[in-house]
């Protein structure tokens, strides 16, 4: 793993696609037990693959992580057809002792628009020295 | 303030599967037995994203649409394994537009706590 240090910000992942669509909402609504045609908040969990981009890039060791604190604000409700384009950013890093909090933020934006439709915010924790 | 508990079914690997396939997280930890044993895990553990789903989900059966989410925020306490069942316990208090929502597994253990907004 690469040493976590303030040093390393900001670091930004590649941009990730979504389309937001009834088949995309049913894939999800499959994994909840949902029959809903609305899509769901934590649809945006898509973002999180920019997030991993950025665990993979530091060298993170999957065992040793663990994702305390998710949150997602709307700046307005998801519908279908949407097209999102979520831009994920490690935002700060704090260590401490043997842990290290890596706050990530995605902005997902409307790819017509180009205004945001949400912010999402993820605490990951990481052990640091595993010896 | 009006409290609703909603039983969510046990959670199934086809579940995490699902969920896999929906938001392309194939971290092994939640799909490989034998990585998840090497790490000290019983099994693979379920994404905490889709405990988050799970919530909302049940949200929604206590008559909250998705639509009307402003804000959600999430702590992850506890480990959710294949076949854990679930209880959502839900807090509305519609007049400030706010809802908490706490899963428990069947040992009572705190999985998640969830403070929502609405629009």
């Amino acid at each position: 793993m690469k040493i976590l240090s303030k040093s390393l910000l900001p670091l930004f992942a590649s941009p990730q696609n979504l389309t937001i669509d009834a088949a995309c909402v049913e894939k999800f609504n499959l994994a909840f037990n949902r029959k809903s045609a609305e899509p769901p908040p934590t649809i945006l969990a898509a973002g999180l693959k920019g997030v991993f981009e950025i665990l993979n890039h530091l060298e993170v060791d999957w065992h040793h992580l663990l994702h305390a604190t998710q949150s997602f604000q709307f700046e307005r409700p998801l519908t279908t057809p949407m097209n999102l384009v979520m831009r994920a950013s490690l935002k700060d890093i704090r260590v401490r002792g043997q842990t290290a909090w890596l706050h990530f933020d995605v902005q997902s934006i409307d790819e017509g628009s180009q205004q945001t439709v949400a912010t999402s915010q993820s605490l990951i924790l990481v052990r640091v020295d595993t010896a | 303030m009006k409290k609703v508990r909603i039983e969510i079914p046990p959670v199934e690997r086809k579940q995490i599967e699902a969920y896999a396939d929906a938001s392309g997280d194939h971290n092994p930890i939640h799909l490989d037995d034998e990585f998840a044993k090497s790490g000290g895990l019983p099994s693979v553990i379920a994404h905490g994203m889709l405990s988050m789903g799970l919530a909302t989900t049940a949200i929604e059966q206590a008559g909250i649409s998705a639509s009307s989410i402003k804000t959600m925020e999430t702590k992850f306490k506890e480990k959710v394994f294949p076949g854990d069942s679930l209880v959502a316990e839900i807090e509305m208090d519609l007049e400030n537009k706010e809802v908490r929502v706490t899963l428990f597994n069947r040992a009572k253990a705190e999985i998640l706590i969830s403070s929502l907004r609405l629009f």
